[in-house]
C-alpha cells in the first residue's frame, strides 16, 4: 500500500446545516441549575475553528503532524479470508486496523494533533479524562513528542481492570490518577455516590476539567466526541477509501464501535461523501455494548457532557449524565451521550445503530484472534460483532469493512475472564436507564424542549 | 446605506504631513501639495460595529447592537458561556477578515470595550500602513 493521505475529511462542508450553532436555551439551563459563565476557554482557536468551518471539504493536515502520522501510517487494510472461513461465509470481510502505533489505538491520530495544536497557542499542560485507557496512552505520548506535561484521570474501573495502561502513560511522562480522586471538588462528590469508585470517563473528565479551570497554562483535551476530534480521525476513512479502491473492492457495510464517536466517525465520514460522488450506497452501522446503549436506546436531548458541570449544555443522544453503566470490559464505550454532530445525523437517518451483549462480542473476538492472530481491543470487537451480524443477515455475499479500533494487548486479563467462564454479558440495570432517561426527559420537557 | 461620517466617523486634515503617514492616515497629492487625510476613527467605528454585530448575534433574547455598550460584561451581563466567547472571536474574524491568536483572547477580557480594544489592535496590526 503506498496510499499517504495528506488532508482531513470536514464532512460538515458536506452537511453545512450540522455546523449551525445549537445552544440549549437559556431557561433550560437555568432550570438545570444555572448557565456557566466561567469563560476560560478549553480549545484553542484553531481547534475551534476546525470544529465549526464550513469552508473547506479537504483540511490540509499540518507538515509536523504528517511527519508523526508518517511513524504509523497508512495503517493495514486487510481481508480476514481465514475468519470468513471460519464463519463459514462467501461474504468478503476487511479490516481496518488502527492498532499498529506506539500507543495502541486510532486515539493517537488526534493526540499528536491536539499535542501540536495546543502547543502551537503556548498551552504548557494538557488536563483529560481517559474511558478505557487507550487516550490516555496516545495524549501522553504526543504530549510528550510535543514537550507538554499530562494529566490524566481514568475511572477506577478501568484503572483496576487494566492495570498496565497507567504503566504505560507514566513510561510515557504522563501523570496518572484513579477517578473519582480525592484531587477534584467532582471527585470527592462522586466518592460518595460511588463507594466502590467504578467511575466514568464522566466523572474523570469533570476532575481533569477542574483542574484545568484553575491553572495556568493548563487547558483540558477531550479524546472523542467534539468536532475537531472526529475530523482528526477522518484520516482513518480516507485512507480506507482509497485502499479499497486499491485492492479493486468497495464495501457494501461500514462498521466501528462507538463511545463517543470519533473512530465511527473517522472511517463513516469519508465513506459518506465517497459514497454521495460516486452514488455507491453504504449502509454504516454503529455498534455500541448492551450496557450502555446511547444510541440504540437513548434519547436526543440536551445534556452535559461531564460531571464538572463547567461545561456547556449540548443536545445528543444520550441516556443521561446520571446514569451509571456497567462496569464492562470495553472501558471506552461506557460514556453516556455520543458526539453531537453524530447524534444530529443519526437522527437523520445517516446510519444506524446496534447493541451487543458482552461475552458475543468476546467470541466474536476470539475467533477472529485464532484465525488471524490479531487480538485486539474489545471496544474494536464491536466493530467485528456488527460486522459479523451484517455478513449473517445478509441474503446474497456482501463486502464488509469493520474499523478495528486498538490491539488488546493490554486486555488479556478480560480474554482470560471470558475464556475461563467469568465473564457476564455486561447488561445494564433496567431500573437505572428507565430512571435516568426519565429524568433526562423531565428536565428536557420542563422547558418545553422536545425529546426524541 | 449611512455615510461614514452619519456613521461615527471623523475625517481629519493635515496640511503638512511627515514624510512618512502614520498607521491612522492616507497621504494624498493634489497639485503637489501633500495632504494627510486621518481616518482612525473609521477603524474604531468599524472594529466597534463588528464586535456589537457579533455579539447580537450570539445572543440567546436578540439585541440591537446600538443598544450593547462598551462597559458591559461579556459574562455577567451579555452571561457568553466559553463556546459562545470562542464563537465570539471567529464571528469577529469572518466579519472584519482578520485572524485572531489565541494569545488575544487570554489575559484581562472582560467587557465588551475590551474585545473592540484587541480587535482594534489586531485590525490595526493587518492594515497596510
Amino acid at each position: 500500500m503506498t496510499v499517504r493521505v495528506e488532508t482531513w475529511c470536514n464532512i460538515l462542508h458536506d452537511f453545512p446545516a450540522y455546523a449551525r450553532r445549537d445552544p440549549a436555551p437559556r431557561h433550560l439551563e437555568i432550570a438545570m441549575g444555572g448557565r456557566n459563565t466561567d469563560v476560560r476557554p478549553q480549545l484553542t482557536l484553531e481547534l475551534f475553528r476546525q470544529s465549526n468551518s464550513t469552508e473547506l471539504a479537504e483540511v490540509p493536515i499540518p507538515d509536523p503532524v504528517l511527519e508523526l502520522y508518517d511513524m504509523y501510517r497508512p495503517t493495514p487494510l486487510i481481508r480476514a479470508k481465514a475468519f470468513e472461513q471460519a464463519l463459514g461465509t462467501t461474504s468478503r470481510i476487511y479490516v481496518k486496523f488502527e492498532g499498529q502505533n506506539a500507543a495502541g489505538s486510532h486515539k493517537l491520530n488526534s493526540a499528536l494533533a491536539q499535542a501540536y495544536y495546543f502547543k502551537k497557542a503556548g498551552v504548557e499542560r494538557i488536563l483529560t479524562g481517559t474511558g478505557a485507557g487507550q487516550w490516555g496512552a496516545a495524549i501522553s505520548f504526543a504530549c510528550a513528542r510535543a514537550g507538554l506535561a499530562a494529566t490524566v484521570f481514568m475511572p477506577g474501573v478501568s484503572y483496576r481492570q487494566k492495570p498496565l495502561r497507567p504503566v504505560m502513560m507514566r513510561t510515557y511522562g504522563g501523570e496518572v490518577h484513579e477517578s473519582p480522586s480525592d484531587l477534584t471538588e467532582v471527585g470527592r462528590a462522586a466518592r460518595i455516590k460511588d463507594p466502590k469508585r467504578i467511575g466514568s470517563l464522566n466523572i474523570a473528565n469533570g476532575e481533569a476539567i477542574e483542574i484545568a479551570r484553575s491553572v495556568a497554562g493548563a487547558r483540558f483535551a477531550v479524546g472523542s466526541g467534539e468536532n475537531h476530534v472526529l475530523l482528526h480521525q477522518t484520516v482513518i476513512g480516507q485512507e480506507a477509501v482509497r485502499q479499497m479502491e486499491e485492492i479493486g473492492d468497495y464495501p457494501n457495510v461500514v462498521t466501528a464501535c462507538v463511545g463517543a464517536g470519533s473512530n465511527f466517525a473517522g472511517i463513516a465520514f469519508p465513506f459518506i461523501r465517497n459514497s454521495r460522488k460516486s452514488g455507491r450506497d453504504v449502509r454504516l452501522i454503529a455498534a455500541e455494548p448492551v450496557a450502555c446503549p446511547k444510541l440504540t436506546r437513548g434519547l436526543y436531548a440536551y445534556d452535559m457532557s461531564d460531571a464538572s458541570s463547567a461545561t456547556p449544555y449540548v443536545r445528543m443522544m444520550t441516556l443521561g449524565r446520571d446514569v451509571s453503566v456497567p462496569g464492562i470490559h470495553a472501558g471506552g464505550l461506557r460514556y453516556h451521550g455520543t458526539s453531537p454532530l453524530l447524534s444530529a445525523m443519526y437522527r437523520d437517518g445517516l446510519f444506524e445503530a446496534r447493541a451487543f451483549a458482552q461475552r458475543k462480542v468476546f467470541e466474536t473476538a476470539v475467533l477472529f484472534a485464532r484465525t488471524t492472530g490479531m487480538i485486539i481491543a474489545p471496544e474494536s470487537a464491536h466493530a467485528l460483532a456488527a460486522a459479523v451480524q451484517a455478513v449473517q443477515e445478509s441474503p446474497a455475499p456482501i463486502c464488509v469493512l469493520a474499523n478495528v479500533s486498538g490491539h488488546g494487548l493490554l486486555d488479556l486479563s478480560s480474554y482470560d475472564a471470558y475464556l475461563t467462564g467469568e465473564m457476564d454479558d455486561g447488561l445494564p440495570d433496567e431500573d437505572m436507564i428507565v430512571r435516568s432517561l426519565s429524568l433526562l426527559r423531565q428536565r428536557n420537557e420542563q422547558v418545553q424542549v422536545e425529546v426524541a | 446605506m449611512k455615510s461614514f461620517v452619519e456613521q461615527g466617523g471623523t475625517v481629519g486634515v493635515c496640511l503638512a504631513p511627515p514624510s512618512t503617514p502614520g498607521p491612522d492616515e492616507v497621504v494624498v497629492e493634489f497639485d503637489q501639495v501633500r495632504i494627510a487625510i486621518h481616518i482612525s476613527h473609521a477603524h474604531e467605528v468599524l472594529c466597534a460595529d463588528a464586535v456589537r454585530a457579533a455579539l447580537g448575534d450570539l445572543m440567546a433574547q436578540p439585541r440591537s447592537p446600538e443598544s450593547i455598550s462598551d462597559s458591559e460584561s461579556l459574562f455577567l451581563d451579555l452571561g457568553l458561556n466559553s463556546l459562545e466567547y470562542l464563537e465570539l472571536w471567529t464571528s469577529i474574524e469572518s466579519r472584519l477578515g482578520i485572524r485572531f491568536d489565541d494569545e488575544d483572547l487570554l489575559g484581562d477580557v472582560r467587557t465588551v470595550g475590551d474585545v473592540v480594544s484587541r480587535t482594534l489592535d489586531v485590525y490595526l496590526g493587518g492594515v497596510p500602513a
